[in-house]
């Protein structure tokens, strides 16, 4: 037992700059940038220039670093896995996916998330882009009520894609966020934290596919709990 | 100089810290961040050579400025915003290393943050809201 609380609160250490309400402010300007991308995202779009129009996006929020690299990613290119490069020159078709990914660093603090979106009318897509988002809030309600490992929690995200027939990608399965460098304390998977993960200092990640079709979504955001999350109200 | 066991590429010396007699081995074609990561140096590189993050940040010594090709669009916007920015300032994931870069003398200078006004501004209000809410 007391190793594990060693454990916690060596992975959940903070650096000298950490501050509570300043990562939320991040965690904000973070979701409201991966919208703005969204938004500008159009069907014809290049991939190469989809990622570019996210940097300038970025800059002019203030958030020119990053922790890690950022993806927008349309089509097949959903399918990849976190770092690895997209395949050239996807073309976003009037009927599609994509899925976008940023780590910005805004002055001495992290923040992380993802979202995807469609365009057009597959209705397999639309729930595919849903369902990432429906998962990390069903995984998220387990953690809030269960106070459930990080091991627990992605080995029920796996059974819980599986339920709603996609694969998870367990190479994205959870890490710290913090002060930056947040990989100067733990640079680690949530997935392989045994004690329950402390609210704003972990990102929850769901990247789902489909067993077949070449696509899939993803979502992520900091592990926090139903307060922080007021479009789920109602 | 020749590599014995492999003819075809060339092993560059590089100089870090001013530690001229060892010197940093580097192949042709791998960056520099490659190299150093390979020699042992502890250079950083939080977001893994992506030209997101300028930990691996280096500063070029004075006899190579300008003998570098030019940082890319994103590379200079990174530099212009990390603290303590300077010209002689460059990626090591971003130089990829040839014959030209043989001899290259640079040291490591890692970005320590010191907060922009607007991060200051913020440091302040988290500082205040903790005092106000224990």
């Amino acid at each position: 037992m007391n190793d594990l609380i060693d454990q916690q609160s060596a992975l959940e250490a903070v650096g000298p700059a950490f501050a509570r309400e300043v990562m939320l402010k991040v965690r904000g300007m973070t979701r409201n940038t991966i919208h703005a991308i969204a938004s500008r995202v159009r069907p014809g779009m290049v991939e190469e220039d989809a990622v570019e129009m996210a940097r300038d996006i970025l800059a002019e929020q203030d958030m020119v670093r990053g922790w890690h690299d950022i993806y927008v990613r349309f089509g097949t290119n959903t399918l990849k896995t976190f770092g690895a490069a997209s395949d050239p020159g996807i073309v976003l078709k009037e009927t599609d996916i994509f899925l976008i990914d940023i780590g910005p660093v805004w002055g001495e603090w992290e923040g992380d998330g993802g979202d995807t979106f469609t365009v057009g009318d597959n209705p397999d897509m639309a729930r595919c882009a849903r369902d990432a988002r429906t998962l990390f809030h069903t995984v998220r309600h387990k953690w809030e009520q269960d106070k459930s490992s990080g091991k627990v929690l992605y080995d029920f995200a796996a059974a819980e894609a599986r339920a709603l027939g996609w694969e998870l990608n367990l190479d994205l399965s959870g890490h710290r966020l913090s002060d930056f460098p947040h990989a100067a304390i733990y640079d680690g998977p949530m997935m392989d934290v045994d004690f329950t993960p402390s609210p704003l200092l972990w990102v929850l990640e769901i990247h789902i596919r489909h067993p077949t079709a070449g696509y899939g979504a993803f979502y992520e955001d900091m592990l926090l709990d139903d307060s922080y999350f007021p479009d789920l109200a109602g | 100089m020749p590599d014995a066991e492999n003819p075809s590429r060339l092993v560059l010396t590089i100089t870090l810290d001013g530690a001229a007699e060892d010197g940093v081995k580097a192949l042709c074609g791998e960056t520099l961040l490659e190299a150093l990561r390979r020699a042992g140096t502890g250079v950083r590189h939080v977001c893994g050579g992506r030209c997101a993050c300028g930990t691996c940040r280096i500063a070029v010594e004075p006899e190579w400025a300008g003998r570098l090709p030019a940082p890319s669009r994103n590379e200079a916007r990174l530099l212009g915003v990390l603290p303590g920015a300077t010209p002689a300032h460059r990626l090591a994931c971003q130089i990829t290393l040839d014959e030209q870069t043989d001899g290259l003398a640079f040291r490591l200078d890692t970005p320590v943050s010191r907060p922009s006004a607007a991060a200051q501004s913020a440091r302040t209000m988290a500082t205040r809201s903790m005092e106000t809410n224990p």
